[in-house]
Order: C-alpha cells, then sequence, then structure tokens
C-alpha cells in the first residue's frame, strides 16, 4: 500500500509503528482529547482504560481518521496525517486507515454478506487481490480465530461472540500494521466474552500490534505491554501493566479500580 | 340493464392487447422517476450545498399539486416546449406530431420521483451508520463503501416501498388516458364506445390491472425474501 502514501517514509527498524502526538478533539465546544502523546511500537499491545466519557474510544477513532482531531500529528507505519495543518488529503486518510484494522464494540459485520464474503471484501476491493488469494487468505483468518466451518453464514446467523470474532478475523487478513480494538467484549454476553478475549490473546501471541480499549483489566494485565489510563481527555497514568493496575499512583486511577473491582464481587 | 357478460369476455384480448403499453408507460416512467429521486435524495443525503435545498423545494412543490394537474400541465406545455426547441434548433415546428407520450412519462416520473426520493433517503439512513465505518476502517473509499456495502442492504430495504410506488404508478398510468396516451384505458374506453358497454370494458381492465399488480407483488416479495436472506434469524425473526 506504500504507493497509495503520498507522505510515507522509510520506517526505522526500532521506530514505533503508531505514534500519537499533541491530539486534540472538541465536539460542540466540548474538549473530550487534551493533548494525549503516546507510541507504540512493533508487536506491542497497548490496552487503554479509563471511563466512560474519557475519550479513550474517540481516541482511538482518530488513529483511522474515523474522527478528525482538531490538531496533533498521528503517525502509523509511516504515513503521517499532521491535523495541525487543516483537513488532511482525503488520499492520505485512506493511505493511513489501510494501515491499520478495526474490530468493533458492536461487530458492524457487512451485515449482506457472509461469514467469507465479509473477510474477503476488503483483500478483494481494497488490496485488489484475486477470489481464491482472498479466500486462502480469509480461510486461514477465520482458522486463526476458530471460525473454520461457518463461512457460508450471515452474521445474524451467529452469535455475538462469533460475529466479534469474525470482525478480528476481518481485521487480521488485511494484515495492517495495528490492528484497533474498540471495548470489543462490552456488547457480549458475560459468557461470550472469554471466547473473545481468548481469541484475542491468540492474536497478540503472534505478534501482531494493538491497541485495545477495553474495561477488561484481567485482560489487559495478561496480554498488553503497556497500559494507559485516561480520565477527562487526559492520560493519566502510562506504564507497563504490574505498575499501573496492580501500583496505581493516583487517587483517580485507584478509585477507578476499586469501582470496578467491587462490580466483580457484587 | 344486465351486464353483458359475452362483451366482456370477448372484449377481454382487446383490452390486454394494450397492456404492453401500459407497462411501457409504467417502466419508462419508473426509470425516469428513479433517476430523479437518486439525484434529489442523493443530493440531499450528501448535503450538496445549494442543490439539497432545491431539490427539497422541488419535491415538496410537486408533492402538493395533483397528478392530473401535472399531467394536463404537461400534456399543454408541451406544444409550446416543442416550439421553443425547434425554434432552438432551427426545425420547422410541426403540432401534427407532438411527444404526448413523453409528456406522460415527464408528469409521472416527477410525481412519483418525489415520493421515492423520501424512500431513497429513508432507506438509506435506515442502514446502520456502523456499516460506513466498518467499509472505510477497511480501507474503502465512500464510493466503495456505497457500492459494495451500503447501496445493497438499501436496495433490499426500499424493495417493498419501492414495488408500492410502482404498483401505484401503474395505476397512475391510467389517468395518462386524459392526455391523448393511448394505454389500457383508453382502448377499453375506445373498445366500448360503439355499443356503450363502459362498464364491462372497465371490468376488463380492472381485472388486467388487479392480476398485473398482484403479480409484481408476489415477484417482488420472492425478491425481498431471497435478496434479503440475511435478515432472517434461522428462528425466523426478522431484523430491523
Amino acid at each position: 500500500m506504500t504507493e497509495l502514501s503520498a507522505s510515507a517514509e522509510a520506517t526505522p527498524a526500532d521506530a514505533p509503528v503508531v505514534s500519537v502526538r499533541g491530539l486534540k478533539k472538541s465536539f460542540g465546544g466540548v474538549e473530550v482529547i487534551k493533548d494525549v502523546s503516546f507510541e507504540v511500537s512493533q508487536g506491542q499491545v497497548l490496552s487503554i482504560l479509563g471511563p466512560s466519557g474519557s475519550g479513550k474510544t474517540t481516541m482511538l477513532r482518530c488513529i483511522n481518521a474515523l474522527e478528525r482531531p482538531d490538531s496533533g500529528l498521528i503517525t502509523v507505519d509511516g504515513v503521517s496525517l499532521d491535523y495541525g495543518k487543516g483537513k488532511p488529503r482525503y488520499r492520505d486518510i485512506l493511505a493511513q486507515r489501510r494501515k491499520t484494522a478495526m474490530v468493533f464494540q458492536h461487530y458492524n459485520l457487512f451485515k449482506n454478506k457472509t461469514v467469507l464474503h465479509n473477510v474477503t471484501e476488503g483483500l478483494a476491493v481494497v488490496q485488489r487481490k484475486n477470489k481464491q488469494e482472498a479466500e486462502a487468505i480469509a480461510g486461514e483468518a477465520l482458522e486463526a480465530v476458530g471460525m473454520s466451518g461457518l463461512e457460508d453464514r450471515f452474521p445474524m446467523h451467529l452469535s455475538g461472540g462469533q460475529q466479534q470474532r469474525v470482525s478480528i478475523a476481518r481485521a487480521l487478513a488485511l494484515n495492517p500494521s495495528v490492528i484497533l480494538f474498540d471495548e470489543p467484549t462490552s456488547a457480549l454476553d458475560p459468557e461470550r466474552v472469554n471466547e473473545v478475549l481468548r481469541t484475542m490473546k491468540d492474536i497478540a501471541s503472534r505478534g501482531v500490534t494493538m491497541i485495545v480499549v477495553t474495561h477488561e483489566i484481567r485482560f489487559a494485565r495478561a496480554v498488553s505491554d503497556t497500559v494507559i489510563f485516561m480520565d477527562g481527555g487526559r492520560i493519566v497514568e502510562k506504564g507497563a501493566p504490574d505498575k499501573v493496575i496492580d501500583h496505581p499512583q493516583t487517587d483517580r486511577l485507584r478509585e477507578f479500580l476499586n469501582s470496578l473491582a467491587s462490580r466483580e464481587f457484587e | 340493464m344486465n351486464l353483458d357478460v359475452d362483451f366482456m369476455l370477448s372484449d377481454l384480448p382487446t383490452v390486454f392487447a394494450a397492456l404492453p403499453s401500459t407497462l411501457l408507460l409504467s417502466l419508462d416512467s419508473m426509470f425516469w422517476a428513479l433517476v430523479f429521486a437518486l439525484i434529489c435524495g442523493g443530493a440531499q443525503l450528501a448535503r450538496i450545498p445549494v442543490l439539497d435545498k432545491v431539490t427539497l423545494v422541488i419535491n415538496t412543490f410537486i408533492k402538493g399539486i395533483p397528478l392530473v394537474v401535472q399531467l394536463l400541465f404537461c400534456y399543454y406545455a408541451v406544444p409550446y416546449a416543442v416550439k421553443w426547441f425547434d425554434a432552438l434548433v432551427g426545425r420547422t415546428y410541426d403540432p401534427r406530431h407532438l411527444p404526448y407520450f413523453g409528456a406522460a412519462v415527464l408528469a409521472l416520473a416527477l410525481n412519483f420521483g418525489a415520493y421515492i426520493t423520501d424512500v431513497v433517503i429513508s432507506s438509506t439512513r435506515a442502514v446502520d451508520r456502523g456499516q460506513w465505518e466498518s467499509a472505510y476502517a477497511c480501507g474503502m473509499t465512500r464510493f466503495q463503501a456505497l457500492r459494495r456495502v451500503v447501496a445493497p442492504q438499501v436496495i433490499v430495504i426500499s424493495l417493498p416501498n419501492m414495488t408500492n410506488y410502482f404498483i401505484w404508478l401503474l395505476k397512475g398510468t391510467s389517468l395518462a388516458s386524459i392526455v391523448n396516451v393511448t394505454e389500457m384505458l383508453t382502448t377499453a374506453r375506445l373498445s366500448a364506445s360503439d355499443g356503450y358497454q363502459f362498464l364491462e370494458a372497465y371490468i376488463d381492465a380492472a381485472i388486467i390491472y388487479w392480476i398485473v399488480c398482484a403479480v409484481i407483488e408476489w415477484a417482488s416479495g420472492r425478491l425481498y425474501r431471497s435478496a434479503g436472506r440475511y435478515l432472517v434469524a434461522p428462528n425466523g425473526a426478522t431484523a430491523q
């Protein structure tokens, strides 16, 4: 896809895959993201925790330009968009988007397409792969999420957990530089949460770079390399999971973790 | 006075022979109504400056005037339009061959186009925002997302409404008989005028209209069930 990325530069080996600098975003005069910066290296898993309205989903959606930040510099695998310089060109947005893939809270599978075609669609339409090639890649991706054998089903005919695994396969098949997960288990029945988290853990162990907005503290601790805690549009704490989750430094994070813990034991 | 059943039966093929012209008028009008509706609906959905407001005003204007008045307007405006056009291209105006069929198509297409605009808009909005977003997230352009993901769903969602409007339009073509277009109702009237057996001829026409509409509705239902099978869960429950 590099031929599409006008502003692509050669990425040094140790350079971060995703870099966000000075990100700001408001909705109707309310600043939901106030100057957020962070980086994610190749193969790393970054989890973003925080209460509702802390800006974590909005921030994630800025990384694939589903939301347009007011200012900030976002680089994904060498493709940079500098929102401080005004509205970026559409082709640059596309180029950056094609470096990413996203798993949505409500799965958002293409309703009118079968499981197989949900996964092949992007490969065929965006990456211009031929049918055999696309189906081979889709087969592997569906195998990886444990959805082989259900290729001809429509999303409506699957459970929420299965739909979410298909949507992970769809993201994986695109072979993006980073997969963005937006609260991937929040809409699921409690019983279905584990199958999705297990799938995500498998994907992470393959060395796929992931940014995960989640409320699953235990998942974040087990799988993440770095955890960010956001509140009120800012990063409040950031670091290794055993540091941030087990030894919170701020009252705000302690309060947040306590509220999650007390919910678990109710 | 008794119903002349013999005439009713013998006249049936005569009236039926005019069905192609009714269908032609319907399909022609429906095609242009769809073109009109896609332009108006597209302008309003994409919020194209000025054009969205203009189409909105035109549509309320069209919807506020009876179809008969529009047909008559197009009918009486045709000579002026043709005269003007002939002068423009330097042709001699010939009042003997005026395109009344075209005038009827124009009136029907604008009238139904205004209503179908609403179907286009509501059906497009009925597609979940998440469908666009996941297409974008896969790297698709706006046009690819529309063509590959959204439009196929819009077509299925709009099919029942479109069918209703098409049936309504097909019956609406009978009004074209007042503007010199020989369709099924005109043919029925002409065939009955010798013996004043109008009731019989109109019953024939009614039966044919009814059968044609029933067939269209049945076919549309089948199409909807097959194209929309993704909407039906295994237990038979339907989404949306």
